[in-house]
C-alpha cells in the first residue's frame, strides 16, 4: 500500500470513528459547556422582528377604533408575548419535529417557554381569553442580549510598550491566555504584554469565567531634539513641532517652549535640558540632553615694561579671566637666575631684582595656571623686556 | 451514532445561533461522539479528550455566529477540536524530542475492537505524543509539512522524519492487532 492509499484508508477510518461517553459524563460535560456559552431567548431574527412590528401595528390600529378605554391589565412578560408572536409565525421559527427519544430526554422542560422552543414539542394554542389579554399590550422591544454572566469585557486604551496587568480574580484559576489568538504566558496572576501601536484582543480564560479585554495601543511620541550652542551662548534648538503638547526644563526649572526655541542664551558651564512631549492620547516621551558651554578664558601677558616712573607701563600686570584656581609666575634671566616669582593674582612687578632695578634687557617668563572648568593646567611662556 | 442521511442538525445550528438552549443541547449530543473521537486521536487519553471536547464545544458555540455555511458545521467543528487539542498539547509543554520518548507500544492483547476505526483510535493512543500529532495532522487532516512545521514550531525535516517513524510504528501496532494494511 502506497502513501496515498494509506492516507485515504487512515482518514476514512479516523473520520468514521466515534467515541460514546457514558451518559453521566456526557451530562456533566454539558453542564460545564452550557455554563459558558451564550443563551438568549430574547434574541430575535429579522422574521421575528417583522412579525412583532406587524402585530404591534395591527394592534395599535385596532385600538384606535376601540371606543371604550381599556381597563388596567396585568403586566405580561415579554417572553410570553414573544411566544404568542412566534406562534403566529411558527412556520418560520419552529424547527421541524424529529422523533428521537434519546435526545428528547436531555431537553430541560421547565416552563411553557422552554417547551415552546423545543423543536419536538408542538406549540399548543393559548386560550382565546389569554391571547386577547396579551394582544391589548403593545409589545415591548426585546432586550439586547446580555453578556454571559461569567464573561467580563473591557476596553482599554494604552500607550505602546510593555505592560504588566494583574488578571481579575473573578476569572478564577487561569486556564489559558491569548493575545490576538496567540498564546500568552501568565506568571503569578499577571499577563505581560509587549504592545506596538494597534488594536489587540486579550482573552484570559479561567475556571470561573473569561476576561476579554479589547486594547487600543497608541503610538508613543518622539521627544528627541537636536541643538547647537553658538560662541556667544545662543541656543539653537531643532525639534519638530509636537502633535500634542511639549514642556521644556532647563536645569530642573520649567521654561516656556517659546523661550527655549528663540533667543535663549545658555550660561557658561554644563546644564541639563529636558523635553517632554505628550500625544493627544496621553502618551509621553522624555528626552534629556546636556548643554556644555565652555568658559571664555582670557590671559593677557605684556612683553615689555618701562619702569621709568612716567605712569605708563611702569609695572608688569598679568590679566587673567576668570579667576584661576591656581596660579604661578616666574621671571628668569638668560642665565637661569630667578628674578621674580609670585603665586597669586594680581601681579604687579615693577622690574626690580631684589632691592635693585633690573638691568634693561630681555627676561624669560613662565606662567602656569589652571581654570575651574579644565582638568589640566595651562602654561604660557615668553619674553619680557625691560626698557628705561 | 453516525449522522443520519438527512441531516437535521442544520436546524439546530440555526437555533443555537439564536441562543436556543434546546438546539444547543441537541447539537452537543449529536456531535459529541465525533468530537470525542477527534480529541481521542490527538490526546490519547480519555480525561484529556474530555477536556478538549468540552473546550471545543464551548469555543464552537461562542463563535457560531462566525460560521458562514451551516452545511460546513461538522468540518468547522472538527477543525476547532483539532486546534483546541493542539493548544492543549502546547500548554502542557510536552513537546519533547521524539527519540527521547518511550516508544514502546501499549499492550493490547486483551483489547477487543468492534471495528477498524476503534482499533485505530487505540493504536493512535499508544503512539508517542509527537508521532500521534504529526500523523494526525498530515495523514488524517491533510496538512502539509510546512503547515505542520508552522503550527508546531518545528522544522519541516523534523515533521517528515516524525511522520515516517509514526507510520512505521502505527503499521506495526495495527499488525499486532491483526489489522494488515
Amino acid at each position: 500500500m502506497n502513501d496515498k492509499q494509506w492516507q485515504m484508508w487512515l482518514r476514512e477510518q479516523a473520520e468514521a470513528a466515534r467515541v460514546d461517553l457514558p451518559s453521566a459524563d456526557q451530562e456533566k460535560m454539558w453542564q460545564r459547556v452550557q455554563a459558558r456559552i451564550p443563551t438568549s431567548s430574547a434574541v430575535w431574527d429579522w422574521k421575528q422582528w417583522a412579525v412583532a412590528a406587524l402585530t404591534a401595528g395591527a394592534l395599535l390600529i385596532g385600538a384606535r377604533f376601540t371606543a371604550s378605554p381599556q381597563p388596567a391589565q396585568p403586566v405580561i412578560p415579554s417572553q410570553t408575548l414573544s411566544l404568542i408572536l412566534m406562534d403566529a409565525a411558527s412556520e418560520t421559527v419552529s424547527p421541524p419535529s424529529e422523533p428521537s427519544a434519546s435526545s428528547a430526554s436531555h431537553a430541560p422542560k421547565t416552563d411553557a417557554a422552554h417547551a415552546a422552543e423545543d423543536p419536538k414539542t408542538p406549540l399548543e394554542p393559548l386560550p382565546v381569553a389569554r391571547r386577547d389579554a396579551i394582544r391589548r399590550h403593545t409589545p415591548t422591544p426585546p432586550a439586547v442580549t446580555p453578556p454571559a454572566p461569567n464573561v467580563w469585557q473591557e476596553d482599554r486604551t494604552v500607550c505602546e510598550g510593555v505592560h504588566t496587568w494583574p488578571i481579575p480574580p473573578e476569572v478564577g484559576t487561569v486556564l489559558s491566555a491569548s493575545l490576538n489568538g496567540r498564546p500568552l504566558k501568565t506568571d503569578g496572576g499577571k499577563v505581560k504584554l509587549r504592545l506596538r501601536p494597534g488594536r489587540y484582543r486579550l482573552v484570559v480564560k479561567g475556571t470561573a469565567g473569561e476576561w476579554i479585554c479589547r486594547i487600543e495601543a497608541a503610538a508613543r511620541p518622539d521627544a528627541a531634539f537636536e541643538f547647537t550652542v553658538a560662541l556667544d551662548g545662543r541656543l539653537m534648538v531643532e525639534a519638530p513641532e509636537p502633535v500634542g503638547r511639549e514642556w521644556w526644563r532647563w536645569d530642573q526649572q520649567e521654561r516656556a517652549p517659546e523661550e527655549i526655541r528663540t533667543d535663549f542664551i545658555a550660561p557658561a558651564g554644563i546644564h541639563e535640558i529636558r523635553r517632554v512631549v505628550e500625544s493627544p492620547q496621553g502618551c509621553r516621551d522624555t528626552a534629556v540632553r546636556l548643554v556644555k558651554r565652555p568658559l571664555s578664558h582670557t590671559v593677557r601677558i605684556p612683553n615689555v615694561i618701562t619702569p621709568d616712573g612716567d605712569g605708563r607701563n611702569d609695572t608688569w600686570q598679568i590679566e587673567v579671566s576668570p579667576q584661576p584656581t591656581s596660579f604661578e609666575v616666574r621671571v628668569v634671566t638668560a642665565d637661569g637666575r630667578t628674578v621674580f616669582r609670585h603665586h597669586a593674582l594680581p601681579v604687579q612687578w615693577d622690574g626690580t631684582c631684589g632691592d635693585r632695578r633690573c638691568p634693561p634687557e630681555t627676561y624669560f617668563y613662565v606662567v602656569r595656571l589652571r581654570f575651574s572648568d579644565e582638568q589640566q593646567s595651562r602654561t604660557y611662556s615668553g619674553t619680557i623686556t625691560i626698557k628705561y | 451514532m453516525h449522522p443520519p442521511s438527512t441531516p437535521r442538525w442544520h436546524v439546530w445550528v440555526s437555533g443555537s445561533r439564536k441562543g436556543d438552549r434546546v438546539c444547543q443541547r441537541r447539537l452537543f449530543d449529536h456531535f459529541l461522539p465525533m468530537v470525542m473521537a477527534v480529541a481521542m486521536r490527538y490526546m490519547g487519553t480519555y480525561p484529556d479528550a474530555c477536556d478538549v471536547a468540552q473546550e471545543a464545544f464551548i469555543r464552537a458555540f461562542q463563535r457560531l455566529s462566525e460560521l458562514r455555511d451551516v452545511e460546513g458545521f461538522p468540518a468547522w467543528l472538527r477543525k476547532i477540536t483539532v486546534n483546541v487539542a493542539i493548544d492543549a498539547l502546547r500548554a502542557r509543554r510536552r513537546f519533547q524530542p521524539l527519540d527521547a520518548v518511550d516508544c514502546r507500544p501499549a499492550s493490547s492483547a486483551a483489547d477487543e475492537f468492534h471495528s477498524d476505526a476503534e482499533a485505530i483510535l487505540a493504536c493512535m493512543a499508544a503512539l508517542p505524543e509527537g508521532y500521534r500529532l504529526v500523523l494526525n495532522l498530515y495523514d488524517v487532516e491533510g496538512y502539509s509539512h510546512r503547515e505542520i512545521a508552522e503550527k508546531l514550531g518545528i522544522s519541516e525535516g523534523t515533521s517528515r522524519s516524525q511522520l515516517a517513524k509514526a507510520r512505521r510504528m502505527m503499521q506495526q501496532l495495527l499488525k499486532q492487532r491483526g489489522i494488515e494494511r
